[in-house]
């Protein structure tokens, strides 16, 4: 078993890819349902869940009126109050022309939440270099919301999500790099960002962190990250890197290196949302069982829909990290919500819907320990977590591992094995032309080893990968072994008979290898029974798995 | 349910109509091996061990029932755990921990490990002194974890578990490949039905099976 692999690929999620435009627009559910009633930006408005007020707007909250309030209270502090209801279905319809108008200044826009969308800061290289091509960008972005929406909206720039939220409701630009200290000064209340749910829910973690004396993020930001994994929980976790200024998207996330997608054609063609969404689901289930059954989870996804007559929807949506398939067909819903009314494109499709398709933009591997699309989320996940922390805590963080299947030319070469709680590998690209197939050693070995003929003579491999003699025997054990548990006891030579072996399998190369590293496979079975998987590279036989 | 008659169905092997309802006593088998344990699961709180050629294999097939309906396992001392041949048999290497190499500290490790996963493979650096034993029992019967270990039956094992006369298909004299081994398991001890499971261990596809009636 390999050690742990430094992170891969971490000059990637440094600089560029991290930097991030957010779009912002206050209190949406507010915005968006006083549009839906026609009343002015000015009249002050709140949404009532129930009796209590959950949103409100700004001229509302300059009158006293607050979160949390009863409605008789709210009403006491502002008689002239509009009283709406929410709809999350109104607030992404409505949000839709929002996305869109960014969408034509900055294709990659990505839908965050009703309210809230990013657009990468890469998308300002074409006005030039930062930081102007920045400002360009975003005064792009503002302008086109305000002309083509009318609704009010703020941006921020900082690198993640995170710290671009808090930019954004500070309509602040965050220089590359100085994010953490931008954010170390910043109260722990902050931690709670109610505009994205992922970011919400966090009161008790504050309240707590305020008993603890830490009132900022500075403060927290100082706390061991295993600490607070430990002790706190995996959203106290996240929230510990976001005060940090570490990216809030899951470590390691990556582009996939193949296309992750499920489509579906829709017969008879859906000319009505629900329809749409209907089928959505069980796509959004196979999508999910993709993506879980290559050991990932998926943390951007591209819902396209199209029509017979070539129109195409195509939205991107940032995926939280427990997303499950109702979370996606209801972006599905939204989106589609927003295309047939023609509130986002100011003409709706031409002819009924005939086709879905979901893709994976970005994934990660759940080895981070973001909570998953596991089916069935267990409570003792978040134990277990604890349970490695202390165990990493007591041995050290390389003694307990996570293991990855990445892909390889066969099954000794086809796992890493990283330290739980860091970023997983992410597995390589195939096709692995020549791959064993199942069974595999049931042990993964490098131990060395000779094959000899009946009379003695070590065997080797020709220039055509053929063996140079009939093996009769395998012997170990002739060097120091390298697997310490090994059945051969350590230094013993010891010589098995051999029963049948197959021919030699050159490996098709190993983007590692060198060109003198030829090597080739063997299997071996021995008049005992035992089973072995054979490498030859440089000259010399080692058994590389045993079958056991 | 009263006690008596999950005792007798434990001590005859039945099944009876309230087994499932007891629910989480036990852990499941997959059906090629349920015959060699009493109540044909295992059952939580108990220590089974696996000897043998295949062994390694026998373990993660014993793990992996309860690892496809999201339990969580570890493995320990096994640095060649082969992750392709445990995915195979049904492993979900999403929920599997291993620690090759724990060191001096491994019993405390295992005890910290049973307070939460619910299989747990131990291939014992040593023997352990028998005061450790009897508290990592202590531990198993408390968190309701199975142990499985390898090797030899570590003291206060349940349910033994040896395998015999291995025979693998598809190899000949420079020809084929290995495609899938035939072995016998035996099960001996309190928790066990004794008696003999002919299976295939790997199949074709790398998955446990019941064996077809030898040919040889």
């Amino acid at each position: 078993m390999a050690a742990a692999e430094p992170l891969q690929e971490a000059g990637r999620f440094d600089g560029d890819r991290r930097r991030t435009v957010v779009l912002l627009c206050p209190d949406w559910p507010v915005s968006a349902a006083a549009h839906e009633a026609e009343l002015p930006a000015s009249r002050p408005a709140a949404i009532f869940t129930g009796n209590i007020v959950t949103a409100c707007s700004a001229p509302a909250r300059r009158v006293g009126v607050a979160v949390g309030q009863r409605r008789r209270q709210a009403q006491q502090r502002c008689p002239e109050l509009a009283i709406l209801r929410p709809d999350p279905g109104r607030d992404a319809r409505l949000f839709e022309s929002v996305v869109h108008s960014v969408g034509e200044v900055a294709a990659a826009a990505l839908s965050v939440h009703p309210g809230v969308l990013t657009v990468p800061a890469s998308a300002a290289r074409y006005f030039g270099s930062a930081p102007t091509a920045e400002r360009i960008l975003a005064e792009r972005i503002v302008t086109a919301v305000a002309d083509e929406t009318g609704y009010e909206s703020l941006l921020g720039i900082a690198d993640g999500l995170f710290a671009g939220l808090i930019a954004a409701a500070r309509s602040a630009r965050v220089m590359p790099g100085g994010t953490p200290a931008y954010l170390a000064d910043l109260d722990v209340g902050q931690l709670n960002r109610p505009e994205v749910p992922e970011f919400s829910g966090r009161h008790e973690l504050i309240s707590l962190l305020r008993r603890l004396g830490l009132t900022t993020f500075g403060a927290f930001a100082a706390l061991e990250p295993a600490a607070v994994a430990g002790r706190f929980g995996a959203d106290a976790a996240r929230a510990h890197r976001q005060a940090r200024g570490l990216p809030d998207t899951p470590m390691g996330a990556v582009r996939p290196d193949v296309e992750l997608a499920v489509e579906t054609v829709l017969d008879p063609p859906a000319d009505r949302v629900d329809m749409a969404a209907f089928a959505a689901r069980p796509l959004a289930e196979r999508f999910l069982s993709l993506i879980a059954g290559r050991s990932l989870t998926c943390t951007q996804v591209r819902i396209e829909a199209h029509t017979d007559a070539g129109d195409v929807s195509v939205r991107m949506w940032r995926a939280g990290a427990s997303f499950t398939a109702a979370d996606i067909a209801e972006r599905t819903r939204w989106q589609l919500d927003g295309w047939l009314s023609g509130a986002s494109t100011g003409s709706a499709p031409n002819g009924p819907i005939t086709g879905l398709r979901l893709e994976a933009d970005e994934v990660t591997s759940p080895a981070a320990l973001q909570p998953t699309v596991w089916d069935d989320k267990r409570e003792d996940d978040e134990r277990v977590r604890r349970t490695i922390s202390r165990l990493q805590g007591l041995l050290g963080m390389d003694t307990v591992l996570a293991g990855t299947l990445v892909g390889g030319p066969d099954a000794t070469g086809d796992t890493r094995w990283t330290p739980w709680q860091q970023a997983a590998p992410v597995p390589r690209p195939g096709p692995w032309p020549g791959r064993l197939p199942s069974p595999h050693p049931a042990a993964v070995l490098r131990r060395p080893a000779e094959l000899i003929d009946g009379a003695g003579k070590p065997i080797g491999v020709s220039a055509r990968a053929e063996l140079t003699g009939r093996p009769a025997r395998l012997r170990t054990g002739s060097a120091g072994t390298e697997s310490p548990r090994g059945s051969t006891p350590r230094g013993k030579t010891e010589e098995r008979e051999l029963a049948a072996w197959s021919r030699g399998w050159p490996v098709a190369g190993r983007w590692w290898d060198t060109a003198a590293d030829k090597r080739i496979r063997l299997q071996v079975l021995t008049v005992d029974g035992d089973a072995f998987l054979l490498g030859y590279r440089a000259g010399r036989w080692s058994i590389d798995g045993s079958y056991d | 349910m009263s006690t008596t008659a999950a005792e007798l169905a434990e001590q005859f092997g039945l099944r009876t109509a309230s087994g499932p309802l007891a629910g989480d006593s036990a852990l499941p088998v997959h059906a090629a091996l349920a015959g060699l344990f009493r109540g044909g699961a295992l059952r939580r709180g108990t220590a089974v061990s696996v000897d043998g050629r295949a062994r390694l294999s026998l373990a993660y097939a014993l793990a992996a029932e309860p690892s496809k309906r999201g339990y969580w396992c570890a493995v320990v001392g096994v640095p060649e755990l082969g992750l392709s041949a445990a995915a195979d048999l049904g492993i979900d290497p999403n929920r599997l921990i291993a620690l090759p190499d724990p060191g001096e500290q491994w019993l405390r490790a295992v005890s910290i490990l049973v307070e939460t996963v619910d299989v747990l493979i131990l291939a014992a650096p040593a023997v352990p002194p028998p005061g450790g034993m009897n508290r990592l029992h202590a531990k198993l019967r408390e968190r309701q974890a199975v142990l499985i270990c390898l090797g030899r039956p570590l003291p206060g094992t349940g349910a033994a578990l040896t395998t015999r006369g291995p025979h693998w298909h598809g190899l000949d004299a420079g020809a084929g490949r290995l495609r899938s081994r035939t072995i016998r398991v035996a099960a001996t001890g309190k928790l066990a039905r004794p008696g003999t499971a002919v299976v295939s261990l790997p199949g074709e596809d790398g998955t446990l099976g019941r064996a077809l009636p030898a040919v040889s």
